[in-house]
């Protein structure tokens, strides 16, 4: 019975419970909220497809990435760079090569171009990366980050360097992030759950134990990096033409926390990633709103710019201090509900309950 | 000649800096395996306080004391608010904690001190120089060279000789052994936060020494080379940590030296690329697993 178990149909099933449940969220705000809800919800999809993008690798094996803002500037540049009105590129970026300034493509071909960028630096870095862990990964991958910063912020001939690179065609809609969302959600869930996720999940237990049974971390940890690099590619481009104006500054130690503590707050798995996005928006939001509501002693909040940040990054270290493993842990909203189902009706199923799934499949493990 | 001379005198010099930092970074880590991402940030409280101290007219001398102090107390302050309560958390938590701690600070001083950069009033003796024939040496130089070695090798009799060193280095090699031996957790922790802070703050006086003025992110440039000073030669080693920071000093300059100037610019890329590039034949570091076993201090 175990081994007739499917994987994909969990993942279809988890991750179209997700799409309701955020699709649900977005049609409350665009029916009901003012035009700044919009627009937070807007930022509030694409953060969420960076967190996720990043959680296909950190939740799965286990290590963190600080590098995967530097991928979302690739994706962010590349698509923009190639939609971008001609003429506005003459003017900028008056040396860049001929098929850039020439080119103004629609929206999916650049973003195609921006994300196979990415991919092919994840690919050709990716090998390094996957054999480290641990502090020397964030390390590593940190310093990943600020290269990819220094080459934007000095090819002065492709990017306007640390100069803002703006014209860009305000492509993304709503539509645009529900649907990136959507494909990227499931593929997410896909590689989590297939056997390569499943093995790398275990190697995250236990890595000697997860080799002995036959995972192949290395490769398998790769075929992730590569994926998640792609993912978060795809965020960039929804950014730059969002804002439609981009900066190697915007890509940065900021973001890079920002998403990185989406991830952490919420969990290992992708449904923490929604989560922890969620949490953090609104956080941020209140904050700001805080912000231009009162004064606090001598500092008039509006003009201290510092204090959101440093509020929202005490309230991490407090949340992590009360929920070291994240607010959802390891599950997914599928195994709650499942687990949920199970409880109420105990008798009907007499199957093994759903957190045991992974054993069911894998009884070496 | 004069000028290969001078370049080495130059990396040894920024490699004392990168080795003070990667030093400070690796005690911490060698005991909690916690990477204190806050480190940089400890390095900018000491900038601050020079600037404040020297702007109010203190004698530099007091004032180096002061903020070789303040970033002490900065790194006791952290260990105590911070770090107690996670001790027994897993590394990403601990990792992301560092993180959210820097950034906190960063907004702090942006809140404090603007994020406009604030020069720091050097005493004259840092420009002063002699020659040796062609060769133009700064006194800065040699003080930062001498006073390093000083450092590094009464960190290494201070390790080896005394009992609180032995407690530290037992505590590396294995904790629990340790508290079983009798000894307090928490004189070990606050001791290794201690001698951090201690390095960060004497790093910093040298760092600003170079770069004479201090933004609220001043810290991210050289904690960010410290750390991967301690990845090229192999995480929680000290012996490993002064290594990397030396041979990173060098690959910095020596690119610096042998590109030309349309690549200067890209010099950061370049040296963490080739410090990848090491990475991918040394996992572990330069030194890697076999050091972690036997002969971490």
């Amino acid at each position: 019975m175990a081994m007739s178990q499917k994987w994909w149909p969990r993942a279809l099933i988890g991750s179209a419970q997700i799409l309701v449940l955020v699709s649900l969220i977005v049609a409350g705000v665009s029916l009901l909220g003012s035009s700044t809800d919009q627009r937070i919800l807007t930022v509030f999809l694409i953060n969420l497809i960076a967190a996720i993008g990043l959680q296909i690798y950190t939740g799965t094996s286990g290590i963190i990435s600080f590098g995967h803002v530097g991928f979302m500037a690739l994706g962010a540049y590349g698509s923009a760079l190639f939609t971008a009105d001609p003429a506005i590129k003459a003017m900028g970026i008056p040396n860049a090569p001929d098929f850039i300034l020439t080119s103004a493509m629609g929206f999916l071909p650049a973003m195609l171009i921006g994300v196979g960028v990415a991919a092919i630096v994840a690919a050709v870095i990716g090998r390094v990366f996957v054999r480290l862990g641990g502090s020397a990964a964030a390390v590593a991958t940190l310093g990943f980050m600020v290269m990819v910063f220094t080459v934007l912020s000095n090819a002065e001939e492709w990017t306007r360097g640390a100069k803002a690179f703006s014209g860009i065609p305000a492509y993304t809609t709503m539509g645009w992030c529900m649907g990136a969302f959507a494909v990227i959600l499931v593929i997410a869930r896909l590689l989590r759950e297939s056997d390569t996720g499943l093995g790398l999940r275990s190697s995250r237990d236990d890595a000697i134990a997860a080799q002995a049974s036959g995972v192949d971390v290395v490769n398998s940890r790769y075929v992730m990096w590569v994926a998640s690099a792609a993912c978060s590619a795809v965020a960039g481009a929804l950014y730059a033409h969002y804002i439609g104006a981009i900066l190697p500054k915007a890509f940065h130690f900021e973001l890079t926390f920002l998403i990185v503590t989406m991830v952490i707050v919420g969990g290992q798995s992708i449904t923490g990633a929604i989560v922890g996005t969620l949490l953090i928006t609104i956080l941020a939001e209140a904050l700001r709103r805080l912000e231009n509501g009162f004064s606090l002693g001598s500092f008039s909040l509006s003009e201290a710019p510092g204090l959101t940040t440093a509020v929202l990054a005490l309230l991490i270290v407090f949340t992590l201090t009360m929920r070291p493993q994240g607010l959802v842990g390891r599950w997914e909203l599928d195994d709650l509900t499942m687990r949920w189902l199970a409880k109420r009706r105990p008798a009907a199923s007499g199957a093994a309950l759903p957190f045991e799934k992974d054993r069911e499949r894998n009884p070496a493990a | 000649m004069e000028l290969m001379l001078q370049q080495l005198i130059n990396a040894v010099s920024l490699g004392s800096i990168y080795a003070l930092v990667a030093l400070g970074v690796a005690i911490v880590f060698s005991i909690l395996r916690l990477a204190n991402f806050a480190h940089g940030e400890l390095m900018t409280v000491a900038g601050y306080t020079l600037y404040a101290t020297l702007l109010a007219g203190v004698h530099w001398l007091l004032a180096a004391v002061a903020a070789i102090a303040a970033s002490v107390i900065a790194a006791l302050l952290l260990e105590r608010v911070a770090y107690r309560r996670l001790r027994s958390a897993n590394p990403l938590t601990l990792l992301i904690t560092s993180f959210a701690v820097s950034v906190a600070l960063q907004s702090l001083f942006l809140l404090f001190f603007g994020a406009r950069p604030k020069g720091i009033e050097l005493p004259a003796f840092v420009d002063a120089g002699f020659r040796i024939g062609q060769l133009r040496v700064q006194w800065l130089d040699v003080f930062i060279i001498v006073i390093t070695g000083l450092i590094v090798l009464s960190l290494h009799l201070f390790l080896k000789k005394t009992v609180i060193g032995l407690a530290l280095r037992s505590a590396a090699d294995d904790f629990r052994t340790t508290r079983l031996m009798g000894i307090k957790a928490n004189a070990v922790v606050v001791g290794a936060f201690m001698l951090s802070g201690a390095l960060a703050g004497i790093a910093a006086l040298f760092y600003f020494a170079t770069v004479p003025n201090v933004v609220p992110s001043s810290g991210f440039e050289p904690m960010l080379k410290g750390f991967i000073a301690c990845v090229i030669g192999g995480l929680g080693s000290l012996p490993a940590a002064v290594v990397g920071g030396f041979l990173l000093a060098f690959l910095e300059v020596g690119s610096d030296a042998i590109l030309s100037n349309s690549l200067s610019p890209y010099l950061d890329a370049i040296v963490f690329g080739i410090a990848i590039i090491l990475l991918r034949w040394r996992p572990g570091g330069l030194f890697g697993v076999r050091m972690t076993e036997d002969l971490r201090v």
